[in-house]
């Protein structure tokens, strides 16, 4: 794997801060409204008796935005990365624009990105069993 | 190179793909043919001729329509596409929900949920100032979402620019909201058909990843699909809630 830093080209959409927004928005909903009595029921849960791979995002969620991060990671850890992730890129990407600051680039061989791609397979399905035993 | 058939990884020098036999000078190359939509060279052919046309010809030719479809070019003009259909459909949508009412049929809690039994014109105001940030959001999602899943197959060979692309001008269905009763399921089934069409032709992938890439998220009944329509809808139901006088709950 090889880094490099560099200055996005004009134009260039921000990643981080687009879906680090998101993110962020979707947390303010969570704090401030009542969303899981509208979350509708999981069929895949009562079609199958076991949770899907996203159960307890919406908990998870709830829990991240009244700072409970324990709480969070223990609803559905791999969705309380990927909002940690979402809230952290937001904060570097603004940091790095409004600074001028150049961005990590990475850049990975076939390999490295086929490893990357197993990891990643790896990780939703080691949280889906931990969600299945746990019951959640 | 990559098979636009399978997709599977071509040396420059063979003849044929190695996975599926499909002769090699009948690929595509890459950016050949491809060209503005209708709807970017607006400034020429008109505003609403070119909405029409790229509406028509997306919902009607898919195939033609996406293997034309340029997949460099910007993302504002699809996502405004995007915006504008997708607006009108809404609209439409959520007008039939008040003149019908008890006779339309959706989903129970969501109905309740966003106060649509009230007529409101206060309603229609509060969806045509949050409903553009919710498109917007959604678009974004959807895609990003699509995209890691053509990249965890290696469906991917134009890019996340291709992907949003596909799933803006796919998002001409919610035009199809405007029909009352059927109009909402239809536009669901067409635009999953179109999106799946959009990324075999935009990302000039196999159909069988991109069918993997459309129909995973749903098969698993993705939390995340559910999730930022009920933000959407309970941000909706929030402001609509004392505006309609009526428990939400």
């Amino acid at each position: 794997m090889r880094v490099s830093f560099q200055n996005n080209a004009p134009g260039a959409i921000e990643f981080g801060i687009l879906y680090g927004s998101f993110i962020i928005a979707a947390l303010a909903v969570a704090y401030f409204f009542p969303i899981l009595d509208l979350a509708p029921p999981c069929l895949f849960r009562e079609s199958t008796g076991i949770p899907c791979p996203t159960c307890g995002t919406s908990r998870s969620l709830v829990e991240f935005s009244r700072g409970h991060l324990a709480g969070s990671f223990v609803m559905n850890p791999l969705a309380a990365l990927v909002i940690l992730f979402g809230v952290l890129a937001f904060l570097a990407n603004t940091v790095m624009l409004f600074g001028g600051l150049p961005r990590p680039k990475f850049m990975l061989n076939d390999h490295e990105g086929t490893v990357l791609r197993y990891c990643v397979i790896a990780l939703v399905l080691f949280n889906w069993v931990y969600l299945a035993l746990s019951c959640r | 190179m990559f098979c636009s058939q399978c997709g599977n990884a071509m040396s420059e020098g063979q003849a044929y793909c190695p996975s599926c036999g499909m002769k090699a000078d009948a690929q595509p190359a890459a950016g050949a043919e491809r060209e503005r939509t209708a709807w970017e060279d607006r400034q020429r052919i008109g505003f609403f001729r070119s909405l029409g046309s790229t509406l028509a010809e997306s919902l009607f030719h898919p195939v033609r329509f996406f293997r034309r479809m340029a997949v460099r070019g910007g993302l504002s003009d699809p996502l405004l596409y995007g915006m504008i259909v997708s607006m009108a459909g809404i609209t439409a949508f959520y007008a039939w929900q008040t003149l019908l009412q008890e006779t339309m049929p959706f989903p129970e809690s969501f109905k309740g949920a966003a106060g649509l039994g009230h007529p409101s014109g206060a309603g229609l105001g509060v969806i045509a100032i949050i409903a553009p940030f919710a498109i917007i959001a959604n678009l974004f999602l959807w895609a990003g979402m699509l995209h890691l899943l053509l990249l965890a197959v290696r469906g991917s060979r134009n890019g996340f620019e291709a992907t949003f692309r596909v799933i803006a001008y796919s998002s001409g269905t919610s035009i199809l909201l405007a029909v009352p009763f059927c109009g909402w399921p239809l536009a669901m089934v067409w635009n999953l058909a179109l999106a799946i069409i959009g990324l075999k032709e935009g990302q000039g992938t196999s159909g069988g990843k991109a069918s993997f890439a459309v129909l995973f998220p749903l098969l698993l009944c993705c939390a995340a699909a559910a999730i930022f329509t009920m933000l959407f809808l309970g941000t909706v139901a929030a402001a609509l809630g004392p505006l309609s006088h009526q428990p939400w709950k």
